[in-house]
């Protein structure tokens, strides 16, 4: 399965991003003070490119997907600080008319929850219809055409039937799919998909993937995917961006992420998921995610982290390439001791000493 | 009974149903409002069809080979029917054939005429306003208005007994009961009971049922139009305020407390104190401006819950404008609470227009049950107190159970 990702790969001639996210910063002004939900994020998608963010709850994954779509409701939200340039145009400052157009058009996003993401009182057509006429500006009759072409390209069986039925009528795996339809609808350059296929069941899982590779292959649109399952990345992304504590620790090819983590969080990852090829104990991280109110001084992973310095406590490491990897796409972390031990193996096992006597091995 | 009821609903699990037409449904199963429902069409019917049940204008005159219908023409004589109410109703009643036969069209070609039941029923009523809006005024930017009619008022019994005392033969068929509305008669105040006027007559000689007849008119309109007139403004500002939170749900929210803490019916009261010559109009008016912070109340939090859900969200990303979004996503969505209390409001209402009619700060002139009571209140009889008593105790009784019977329909968990 895991074949499928690197081979597919755009050409690696430098194309110019799609979309450049540049310390993206977003809080939240909450009763317990500001939480830092995106804490200084950079990273970009290039045209036809699937980048999968991965983390633990809580850790800025939708937020980050939000903010690129401006979605953070107001009052409480605030995108404080960066850039998230869609070619030349910066669309933190983009006026609320362009970010309409945009959105829809060029870059869309499908929801987590497929229950409650349709709206229950219009049919399914007429839902799609309406993005269609809004964006396209075609007759109504055009629009219904265009909806039904919709619900073809994602396979939706049946769909002359299923146009004119209302959500409720339909099973989670159709909503997610009639969700996808109204997403690609307009033709994007970006899709978002934030954990699509988290609430559906794992046959039906597997069937989203592959109607999401298909239309991302034929359509030759940028996919942006949230998730927290390890096994969806490896199926499906090019590249892997790993968040903790609202920033990126760990970025890099799939292929190489998945040969050799560079960092302690993201082996700590691979060490809760199950996998097929060995039978090692699953060993979930230990600990609690720091409260975006009031995070650690530091790595943030430190408290958390079992191979933790003394260093770590005190100053935050930044996010470097790592020596002889791929050169055509760097492999970033963020941590003291992987640059201190370049060769480092986080991946194998635990350190055998406590993280107090740690600081002896180094 | 309850594995039964369960049966059905798993019977007819819903195929190809929109929510409505599923509410729809199980409203159709609840006797109760089903009875309610009936007996509101009824009350509506006895408006519409008044003149045709009670006046003394023939439906149909033939005199030697002339023939005539001057019911037709008497319908919208300003001089006869004084009030925009009555006429509403009239030219519901002529048109109502047409619509009618409107409909039964649409239904019959199907969907390929109009899209939607709903449509076919927006387009009739804007049909029918517009052509209220027609007739109605007297002026329109200073022309007279042509379809404003004003004619003589024939006393048409008188007529035809002279016309046959002249020697021509006359043929007529009057309406049901064959009373004036308007015409006062010295000699026949306070009768009792009768074979000639079932209800008696009031202090002006009227018959009082066809006063109470025509009262439904009132009471009907009432309801509705005061009712949809807080329903509007509450809505907007529930949804401005549910939606937008912040400031400006602060301001709304602020407001609508200081409209609750004051007794609705005193504020109504203190309101229609300062209006000279009250008008049934202004008593609509009156009643829609108090009523809007319950409305309002609902529909923030219906916002509140419905704007949290991910299909706002979607429509967002989708790069619905906030409007779109507010007034067709998420409003539908928002609704089925209000009709609830708009119905139970419409109930209200008329009790409202009874209770300041009864206290002399109604309209003094329209035939309105309230008014009558307030009239048997100074002269009683028991046929003038029970007489418009009765029906708008059943009128309320009705609607209540209407309202009960959609408030299950709409969240059947809630039900018992
Ligand atoms: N509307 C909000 N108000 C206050 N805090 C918020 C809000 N939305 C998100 N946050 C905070 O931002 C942080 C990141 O949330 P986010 O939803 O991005 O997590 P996530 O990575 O998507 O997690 P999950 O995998 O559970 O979806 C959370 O700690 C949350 O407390
Ligand atoms: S910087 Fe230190 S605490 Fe952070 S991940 Fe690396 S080793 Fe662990
Ligand atoms: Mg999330």
């Amino acid at each position: 399965m895991r074949e499928h990702s690197p081979n597919n790969r755009p050409a690696d001639e430098p194309a110019a991003p799609l979309l450049r996210v540049e310390n993206l910063k977003t809080i939240f002004h909450t009763q317990k003070g500001v939480a830092r939900a995106v804490d200084g994020v950079s990273f970009h998608i290039l045209p036809r490119e699937t980048v999968a963010i991965v983390g633990e709850s809580g850790c800025g994954k939708s937020v980050t997907a939000l903010s690129i779509l401006r979605l953070i409701a107001s009052p409480p939200g605030l995108i404080a600080e960066g850039r998230m340039l869609w070619g030349e145009e910066d669309l933190r400052k983009a006026p609320p008319d362009r970010m309409r157009a945009l959105r829809g058009a060029e870059i869309a996003m499908v929801f987590q929850d497929p229950t409650t993401s349709l709206n229950p009182v219009f049919t399914i057509g007429d839902q799609i219809a309406e993005t269609i006429s809004l964006h396209q500006g075609l007759s109504s009759i055009e629009a219904r055409e265009q909806a039904l072409h919709a619900l073809r390209r994602v396979q939706i069986p049946d769909p002359t039937t299923r146009i004119d039925q209302y959500p409720h009528q339909m099973s989670g795996g159709m909503r997610q799919r009639v969700m996808i339809a109204m997403a690609l609808c307009c033709y994007p350059r970006l899709l978002i998909a934030d954990e699509p296929t988290t609430a559906l069941d794992v046959t039906v899982q597997a069937q989203i993937l592959n109607l999401l590779r298909q239309r991302q292959e034929d359509d030759g649109t940028a996919l942006l995917l949230i998730t927290h399952d390890l096994g969806v990345v490896a199926k499906i992304a090019h590249r892997v961006l790993v968040m903790y504590a609202g920033q990126i620790v760990e970025s890099a090819t799939t292929m190489d992420l998945f040969q050799r983590p560079r960092h302690p969080y993201t082996a700590g990852l691979f060490r809760s998921a199950p996998r097929i090829d060995t039978h090692a104990p699953l060993t979930p991280i230990e600990g609690m995610v720091p409260d975006p109110v009031d995070y650690p001084l530091g790595c943030r992973f430190h408290p958390r982290c079992p191979w933790a310095i003394h260093r770590c406590a005190i100053e935050t490491p930044p996010l470097r390439v790592a020596p002889n990897g791929n050169s055509a796409c760097p492999h970033l972390r963020a941590c003291w001791l992987a640059e201190a031990h370049p060769e480092g193996d986080f991946s194998s096992a635990p350190p055998p000493a406590s993280p107090a006597s740690s600081e002896v091995r180094t | 009974m309850n594995s039964r009821s369960e049966n059905t609903v798993c019977f007819e699990a819903p195929h190809d149903r929109s929510p409505g037409s599923t509410v729809w449904g199980r409203l159709r199963r609840d006797r109760w409002a089903m009875l309610g429902l009936s007996s509101v069409f009824a009350f509506f019917l006895l408006a519409v069809g008044a003149p045709l049940l009670a006046l003394d204008v023939p439906i149909y005159l033939k005199i030697d080979d002339e023939r005539s219908f001057p019911l037709l023409s008497e319908l919208f004589n300003r001089l006869f029917f004084e009030s925009a109410v009555d006429i509403f109703f009239n030219l519901l009643l002529v048109a109502s054939p047409a619509y009618l036969s409107i409909w039964g069209i649409v239904r019959f070609f199907g969907k390929s005429l109009i899209r939607s039941r709903r449509h076919l029923l927006f387009s009739l009523t804007a049909l029918h306003l517009g052509l209220f809006a027609l007739v109605t005024p007297q002026h329109f930017g200073g022309h007279r208005n042509p379809f404003y009619r004003t004619a003589a008022v024939t006393d048409y019994t008188r007529m035809i007994e002279t016309l046959k005392g002249d020697g021509h033969s006359v043929q007529f068929l009057f309406p049901f009961f064959r009373h004036s509305i308007n015409l006062s008669e010295r000699g026949r105040t306070f009768r009792p009971p009768s074979r000639d006027h079932l209800l008696g007559t009031d202090q002006q000689g009227l018959d009082n049922l066809t006063q109470i007849i025509y009262g439904t008119r009132t009471s009907l309109t009432i309801g509705v139009v005061a009712v949809s007139i807080y329903v509007l403004i509450g809505v907007v500002l529930g949804a401005l305020a549910g939606f937008y939170g912040g400031w400006v749900d602060g301001v709304i929210s602020r407001f609508i407390e200081v409209m609750i803490c004051f007794p609705t019916f005193f504020l109504i009261l203190t309101l229609a104190a300062f209006v000279e010559n009250r008008s049934i109009f202004h008593v609509m008016v009156i009643i829609g401006l108090t009523g809007w912070p319950q409305v309002a109340r609902l529909v923030r939090a219906e916002f509140l819950k419905q704007k949290a859900l991910e299909y706002a969200r979607a429509a967002c990303a989708l790069g619905l404008s906030e409007r779109r979004i507010i007034f067709r996503h998420l409003l539908p969505n928002a609704l089925a609470p209000v009709l609830v209390t708009a119905t139970f409001g419409v109930a209200a209402a008329i009790l409202i227009e009874s209770s300041l009619s009864f206290l002399g700060l109604g309209d003094q002139t329209a035939p309105s049950w309230g008014r009558m009571l307030n009239n048997a209140r100074e002269t009683p009889r028991v046929w003038l107190v029970l007489g418009p008593g009765f029906p708008i105790f059943l009128l309320v009784c009705v609607l209540n159970l209407v309202g009960e019977g959609l408030r299950d329909a709409l969240d059947p968990k809630l039900r018992k």
